[in-house]
């Protein structure tokens, strides 16, 4: 669904983040995070932590012995009977698979859901070639019928009610049901079926791809992954080269891990290991498999030690649910396939700080991505990393906000510095905010401090300041100081957090 | 990038310049090994059995039953097909599965036995599915079955109805050991139904695959004394 966004204005976007959305996306991380506890704590608590730090090692070998591993993968793969193509760009993947349907003349595709395929908008290049592109995953399928985009990695429709899902399918499909998940998922599934006899070509991403004997593996828990694999003539898996892991023991690793931290399954329903894919007998099996190693920019990522990590990911969907970020505004926010803390980190160094430099700074770094990740990616680490790199990166807007800046202190030094202009200001600032003050509070303010009153009200200036400033020369002299120097205190504090609001919003906003 | 997709070893080429130059790599690439052991341990208990497979397969919301011998798996067959309403079925060919002559009960009762290269809007009609099982993982309920010619991928995938008949010889104690056995194989690991939770996060049987999933397990005395009647 999602093609590549322009630039990502995060702040924006989580102003049209309907209300229901939080409360819907908060019900299905909860039970998410409960069902994966409750798995965690079966298999025991000190043997994961172990195993953590195994799956860790092992992506991380994995990653920079990368080359050697492709190469492998690739004799591997053609060895067993797949054909491998490398994509160094997301244009180049869409042009691969375009060739492959046109040299087949497929006109139906069967679509399992991927990151890979989402990143690269291969949905929508399949469509504007005139092929019609069915999304089988029933989570993707719903978002597609909606029109929307995916919100969560492993569950793409958690945002929308079984309402919504009954009423969407009353408009679009025709078909009138109660809102009850069981006959939605029903309805959906007896259109898919359809859709996969008839289609010719199967899409799917990968999970995992084992170079020694170059298998790709394909974790699901519908079976569509399976139907991809079964009944299209032609199978084709877009897969970044950052799925790569050493041998099949590691696999054993990375699948206790990936089920487990992601839904809370000991298994999912179906695990399929494709080595070759050679037809089986008569009609069954694709006669093609071909493997497309995406790079799209996970090449650059090698270069720095600490981003690399990124590349770790094995795209569970954990460091989502227990975002308080996330559990707030939804996917859509970060406005890419991405989301959630890892895209907070991934998207920026496939987009460009250009694009998503908002992204690293929608975080509270409180951690507990980090705890939960299976891979123990530092995500942290690179967001505080990301964050910097976009605070170096000079950009027009920064050097005209510094320039703001720098304006606005030495305002605050003269005012500061005389106290009879101080006094003014402070009887100009009480005058000034009568038509905007409500109550003790000042909740609307013109721009540019509407950046501040638009997150929360701002607190009037004292009411009884006039009757304490003249009342202030009859106490002590030492009690004088002291309240003298809080107020300019006070003050202080007011001046810096609103120039530094307007500093960052200039910086990142509109 | 104008001829994208064309220049296949060309674009080869750049991904794995990239890759080794953001690496740091000199030379000749060279295979690598990862070098540290698993932790074999962690993941393994030995301890279960072919009762923990079968109470986990009913977790997962599926049935599981011990047969004894013959003449109860022919009586549970019938009865399934009577309960179910099965008119069409499929069967792997494999020796194994022969020997027990279910064709032949299945047959009797009147059911359609559909060909494995049978067209697939035949297959996606059927009810019945019955495979073996090549190995099975009691801990977590899941099952290892092989794709070759007798074992075709749709039999476990397109009939509403997937019966796997299990033998305590295929149990392994862990998932290591499992893999190290099919290694390289093309292969579908199945744990329990077909199932998704991606409406409202409630739990739905049966999406694309199978939505009910029968396990027997059969015991060695149903291979020694197959039924003469």
């Amino acid at each position: 669904m999602s093609g590549l966004p322009g630039r990502v204005d995060f702040r924006r976007n989580t102003q049209c983040v309907a209300p229901q959305m939080a409360c819907a996306v908060q019900q299905a991380t909860t039970r998410f995070l409960a069902l994966r506890d409750t798995a965690v704590s079966e298999f025991g608590a000190d043997r994961w932590q172990e195993l953590r730090q195994v799956g860790h090692d092992l992506r991380l070998h994995a990653i920079e012995n990368l080359d050697g591993y492709l190469e492998l993968l690739e004799d591997q793969v053609t060895r067993a009977g797949g054909q491998v193509h490398w994509a160094p760009t997301a244009a180049c993947a869409r042009q691969i698979v375009l060739d492959i349907a046109r040299r087949h003349q497929v006109k139906r595709v069967v679509k399992v859901k991927s990151m890979a395929t989402e990143e690269i908008g291969l949905a929508l290049a399949l469509e504007s070639a005139g092929l019609s592109v069915f999304e089988t995953d029933l989570g993707e399928y719903i978002v597609q019928l909606a029109g929307e985009a995916p919100s969560h990695i492993t569950g793409p429709a958690l945002h929308m009610t079984k309402e919504d899902i009954a009423e969407l399918f009353r408009s679009k499909l025709g078909a009138s049901a109660p809102a009850d998940a069981q006959l939605l998922t029903r309805i959906a599934a007896d259109r898919l079926r359809g859709e996969f006899l008839a289609a010719d070509m199967g899409i799917s991403g990968g999970n995992f791809l084992v170079p020694d004997t170059g298998t790709l593996v394909l974790v699901t828990n519908e079976g569509n992954g399976r139907m991809c694999t079964t009944l299209p003539r032609v199978f084709v898996a877009v897969v970044g080269i950052d799925k790569v892991i050493p041998d099949w023991e590691s696999l054993a690793v990375m699948l206790t891990l990936l089920p487990r931290n992601a839904t809370g399954q000991k298994m999912t329903a179906y695990v399929s290991f494709i080595t070759g894919l050679k037809p089986v007998e008569g009609t069954e099996g694709p006669a093609e498999f071909h493997l497309i190693l995406l790079d799209n920019g996970r090449s650059q990522m090698l270069r720095d030690k600490t981003l690399r990590e990124t590349l770790l990911c094995i795209r569970c969907g954990a460091c989502l649910n227990v975002c308080p970020v996330y559990n707030t505004v939804g996917g859509h926010a970060y406005g890419w396939c991405y989301s959630g803390p890892i895209g907070a980190i991934l998207s920026p160094q496939l987009l460009g700080l250009h694009a998503a430099g908002d992204l690293p700074f929608a975080s509270t770094l409180c951690g507990a991505c980090n705890d939960i990740c299976p891979v123990k990616v530092p995500i942290t680490d690179i967001l505080l990393e990301m964050r910097q790199r976009v605070l170096h990166e000079p950009t027009a807007r920064q050097e005209r906000s510094k320039s703001t800046l720098r304006a606005a202190a030495r305002v605050a030094a003269l005012v500061f510095g005389s106290p009879r202009l101080y006094r003014w200001s402070a009887e100009a600032l009480c005058l000034l905010q009568a038509p905007f003050r409500r109550g003790g509070w000042l909740h609307r303010l013109p721009p540019p401090l509407n950046r501040w009153t638009m997150a929360r009200p701002l607190p009037a200036f004292r009411t009884d300041f006039f009757r304490w400033w003249r009342a202030r020369g009859t106490g002590r002299s030492q009690q004088r100081l002291l309240r003298a120097s809080l107020l300019v205190a006070a003050a202080g504090l007011v001046i810096a957090a609103v120039s530094s609001r307007i500093h960052r919003s200039k910086r990142q906003g509109t | 990038m104008s001829d994208v997709g064309k220049n296949r070893d060309a674009d080869r080429d750049a991904v794995m310049l990239t890759v080794r130059s953001a690496l740091g790599k000199r030379g000749a690439p060279v295979t690598p090994r990862f070098p540290q052991r698993m932790p074999t341990d962690v993941l393994a208990n030995n301890q279960v059995g072919i009762s923990t497979l079968l109470l986990e397969i009913v977790k997962l919301g599926g049935f599981g039953r011990r047969v004894p011998d013959t003449d109860t798996l022919h009586r549970l067959l019938a009865e399934l097909v009577r309960c179910e309403g099965v008119k069409q079925a499929a069967l792997w060919s494999t020796p194994e599965l022969n020997e027990l002559s279910l064709n032949r009960v299945l047959h009797e009762l009147g059911v359609q036995i559909i060909s494995p290269g049978a067209e697939r809007c035949q297959c996606s009609t059927c009810d019945l599915g019955v495979t073996g099982v090549d190995l099975a993982l009691a801990q977590t309920g899941t099952l290892f079955l092989r794709t070759s010619p007798e074992r075709p991928r749709w039999i476990s995938l397109l009939p509403r109805i997937h019966l796997a008949i299990v033998e305590e010889r295929a149990l392994r104690g862990s998932l290591v050991q499992a893999l190290a056995e099919l290694r390289g194989e093309d292969m579908v690991a199945v744990t329990g139904p077909s199932r998704t939770a991606d409406i409202e996060m409630t739990l739905a049987l049966g999406v694309h695959g199978p939505s009910v999933l029968h396990v027997w397990a059969i015991a060695p005395k149903c291979r020694s004394s197959p039924s003469d009647d």
